[in-house]
């Protein structure tokens, strides 16, 4: 699952693992889900307890899986241990299947009309900013009447670019040095229309903070050390080479202080203790 | 034991209903079931989210246990 969601990391997709039995503390379960490389920084990845959905009932053998469109349809659910009857990993060609259709740019449940083309090509998430241009274009020259479902298309692209810029804050937490430039690439889907405000903002913020630099800084450091473990295979690994990693990875803790990249160093070492 | 006959058994037992011994689903009806009605229980770790949060994706809950 977890490399599903890994593998998935900036499509529209999102896995909710929820934790339905009494046997475990919480913290067992977020030292398990850690060790198995469940990131608290991932930006797609949710871990609840108790979750349920009020139709299902008999899903006491668990994993039990719920897979749901981009419309939020519950397309597919079913149990997955085989000795169950379940379907095993079935629900990966679903969310593959069901993303085939997803729209880049979600646009909300409600069809378009007049403006059906122009939400076509938005919703494509294709030359963002021409479109953007032109909506803007019209709803200034709409009147009352014409200007409903183009303010419909409008919220529902700020929405878009709040969920944007929601998304690049969580990336401080798990590729600080990357924050700069997805809101470049952010800031030029918007460029020259009415969403650019707060992306400007944003990127203007990030541009100029000591502390995203500094984050970026010790990732690069965090990056090498990693990689220098990774290049020797796991069943080779000798406990010196993993406690010197370890060591040096607390050092990297202290210098990052409460910065949120701290959370991907944490979790990295709970991997290896 | 095959796994139709532990199936059969845990459908003795009552340990599962027809459906799931079936086919391994829950049972009822679920054809006009939303991501509305998802009760999203505790926040315990990764990102917060709220059920608005998961409109216009693709999403995959998981039951589990340990």
């Amino acid at each position: 699952m977890v490399g599903l969601a890994r593998r998935l990391e900036g499509k529209p997709f999102h896995l909710v693992a929820t934790h339905a039995q009494d046997i475990s503390s919480r913290k067992e379960v977020v030292a398990f889900a850690r060790a198995n490389g469940f990131a608290g920084s991932s930006p797609n990845m949710t871990i609840t307890k108790n979750g349920r959905h009020p139709d299902l009932e008999g899903t006491g053998f668990m994993p039990y899986y719920m897979v749901f469109d981009h419309a939020g349809k519950l397309r597919h659910h079913h149990m997955g241990g085989s000795y169950h009857g379940g379907d095993q990993l079935a629900m990966v060609a679903w969310v593959d299947k069901l993303l085939k259709d997803a729209p880049a740019v979600w646009l909300g449940a409600e069809a378009y009309d007049v403006h059906a083309k122009l939400a076509a090509k938005l919703a494509s998430g294709k030359g963002l900013a021409a479109s953007l241009k032109k909506l803007d274009g019209l709803r200034a020259a709409a009147d009352a009447e014409g200007r409903a479902e183009l303010d419909r298309l409008h919220a529902a692209m700020v929405a878009w670019r709040d969920r944007q810029l929601s998304d690049v804050a969580v990336r401080e937490a798990s590729a600080p040095s990357e924050v700069v430039s997805s809101l470049k690439g952010l800031q030029k889907e918007v460029k020259g229309s009415s969403l650019g405000g707060p992306v400007d903002a944003a990127l203007a913020a990030a541009t100029g903070s000591k502390e995203l630099a500094a984050a970026a800084r010790v990732e690069k450091a965090f990056r090498k050390v990693v990689k220098a473990l990774e290049r020797v295979k796991e069943d080779k690994r000798t406990d010196a080479l993993v406690e010197r990693t370890i060591e040096k990875l607390d050092a990297l803790l202290e210098e990052v202080g409460d910065a949120p990249f701290r959370q991907t160093i944490e979790d990295y070492l709970a991997t290896l203790r | 034991m095959t796994r139709r006959g532990l199936l059969a058994l845990l459908l003795v037992l009552g340990l599962i209903g027809p459906a799931a011994a079936e086919e391994g689903v829950s049972p009822g009806d679920t054809s006009k079931s939303t991501i509305a009605q998802l009760q999203l229980g505790e926040y315990w770790y990764g990102r917060q989210i709220e059920p608005a949060d998961l409109t216009g994706k693709v999403v995959l809950v998981v039951l589990w246990g340990s």
